[in-house]
């Protein structure tokens, strides 16, 4: 019994069930963003790095302009709200290579991110729809205008803490 | 009598088209600065139709959802549903039988082709060409009778179940399928005959709405917008679900990335549709559609997924977040027509009013989905 849960420990914390496409993506970023506290996980079967909020901007253009991966499409964005924190997922695609990568943010609700829309033009209404959920700031955004909801329109829907069924428009 | 008009301006006009604009398809208003007859810059308006499917989906069990994607993309409700069921059978770890596989290629790619035709017709009426609707809405409306006589229901089927089917198919299934695939055949020659090659339509459509591959890809477009554009990507060939490695068809791939391309991609992809239709037909297994969940509530283990899928509009993603409850914790949706309206702004840039229906017409939105 012992023996098992010393393994299972170390296990855990060294070696989660090391994916090949884990490491891959480690071995091509731990060269570059070196300090900087990277984690990586699998999203369903897309590998998945969470990233600090500072080095998102830089890791987006490197995962876009790197041979490897060559994230040239920005095939998704979702939000999702954790109470305390909101976490994007940036769901990056290459058509040349057929690979798909994940980038997660965690972002505090009283802080701003760098905007990715000027590294793809498909940021842009999907930060737009993030913002008008959410509430999030994407900094350099050119137009923070509502796009699903209307002008004037007060509280953060996407939000759990929305009053969603006793909410009255009129 | 030659007058110097170098000293007469001229002042840009906003115009407002939409919301309520016949050619927009739905509820879409764009605030064009024009000068004359030229459009100098576009601001487009969504969210008129945005009812909050994703927030929705969050106060409802997981079986209750389908209903939800049925009414996001309502021209490709078998397609909507299909990623949907593909999504939670991924998080639960469940794999349907081939036979509930097999039908549910069967009935999307008839509704690829149904979207498709009503298309036809849409392009043709945004061209000033009236005949080819009626062709083609004969074509849709045979295939919405077979999913009335199969779901109930000609629109909005709720007939795909998480791991199954809601029921088996009628007994005359199959011959009902076989009957009408050579009239399909024959309604889309018909609407393509009258469009396709019409000096007329050729005109109003190459050469407009021009949108390069890069410029494509930056913008996140998919289907058939990215590959009239030359890129051939294709979700059911470069990561095939369902028993989509089981069939042999071809990724029609267009030249330049004009409206015409765009027309003729979608054209193509019928007679595909209709290839993998034939052979999935003549192989249908037999065996059960029930889910092997039976009518147990479904609580998947806690959990993200993501799966993408080629609806007729272009590739639909779905991200779910799951806490281990009967609910879903979080459900997002990419929308391919969300993307492909987004390059609305450099499409309409510098081009004619009259192009504008034509180009928005082109990219076949359906606002339901944009707006969710």
């Amino acid at each position: 019994m012992a023996d098992k849960s010393d393994c299972t420990s170390e296990d855990v914390s060294d070696a989660p069930e090391l994916d090949p496409q884990i490491i891959k993506l480690k071995t091509a970023l731990e060269t570059e963003f070196t300090g900087v506290d990277l984690l990586f996980s699998m999203t369903d079967q897309i590998p998945t790095v969470l990233v600090p909020t500072e080095s998102l901007h830089d890791l987006c253009i490197f995962l876009k302009t790197n041979e490897d991966y060559d994230s040239k499409m920005l095939s998704c964005m979702a939000g999702v709200d954790y109470v305390d924190y909101c976490q994007i997922l940036y769901v990056l695609y290459s058509i040349n290579k057929n690979c798909t990568v994940g980038v997660k943010c965690n972002i505090n609700y009283d802080s701003r991110v760098q905007t990715v829309s000027d590294i793809w033009k498909a940021g842009d209404w999907y930060e737009r729809e993030i913002h008008d959920l959410y509430g999030i700031e994407f900094e350099g955004h050119g137009d923070m205008s509502p796009l699903l909801l209307y002008d004037g329109f007060e509280g953060y829907p996407g939000k759990k803490d929305f009053p969603f069924y006793d909410y009255q428009e009129y | 009598m030659m007058q110097d008009n170098s000293e007469n301006q001229t002042i840009d006009m906003m115009l407002n088209m939409g919301p309520q604009h016949p050619s927009t398809h739905g509820v879409f208003r764009m605030e064009l600065r024009i000068d004359g007859e030229k459009i100098i810059d576009v601001k487009p308006h969504i969210g008129y139709l945005h009812r909050g499917s994703e927030k929705l989906s969050e106060g409802e069990q997981y079986h209750q959802v389908v209903t939800l994607f049925d009414r996001m993309d309502y021209l490709a409700n078998f397609n909507n549903e299909l990623v949907y069921c593909m999504a939670v059978e991924r998080l639960l770890d469940i794999v349907p039988s081939r036979r509930t596989e097999y039908i549910r290629v069967i009935l999307c790619e008839l509704n690829r082709i149904a979207s498709h035709l009503l298309y036809v017709g849409t392009i043709g009426l945004d061209a000033g060409a009236m005949t080819p609707a009626l062709f083609s809405f004969i074509g849709r409306d045979r295939i919405q009778t077979l999913f009335e006589s199969i779901s109930g229901a000609r629109m909005m089927h709720n007939y795909f179940k998480i791991g199954g089917l809601k029921e088996e198919v009628p007994t005359n299934f199959v011959s009902m399928v076989k009957d009408i695939m050579p009239e399909i055949r024959q309604d889309i020659d018909q609407a393509e005959k009258l469009l396709t090659f019409n000096e007329i339509f050729l005109s109003r459509t190459k050469d407009i709405g021009v949108i390069t591959a890069d410029q494509a890809i930056d913008y996140g477009l998919t289907g058939p917008c990215l590959r009239g554009s030359g890129v051939n990507y294709d979700v059911r060939k470069s990561e095939p679900y369902s028993v989509y490695s089981d069939f042999e068809f071809d990724v029609p791939v267009g030249l330049d990335g004009d409206c015409w391309d765009r027309h003729w991609v979608r054209i193509k992809e019928m007679d595909e549709s209709l290839k993998i239709v034939e052979q999935a037909i003549n192989n249908l297994p037999d065996g059960d559609v029930e889910s092997s969940l039976g009518r147990r509530l479904i609580r998947p283990s806690a959990g993200e997924v993501y799966v993408k899928a080629e609806n007729p509009r272009g590739e639909i993603g779905v991200y779910i977040v799951s806490d281990g409850t009967d609910k879903p914790y979080r459900l997002k949706v990419r929308p391919p027509s969300f993307c492909n309206l987004s390059a609305i702004e450099p499409l309409l840039q510098d081009s004619w009013i009259a192009d504008s229906v034509v180009i928005l017409g082109s990219l076949d939105i359906v606002l339901g989905e944009v707006d969710r």
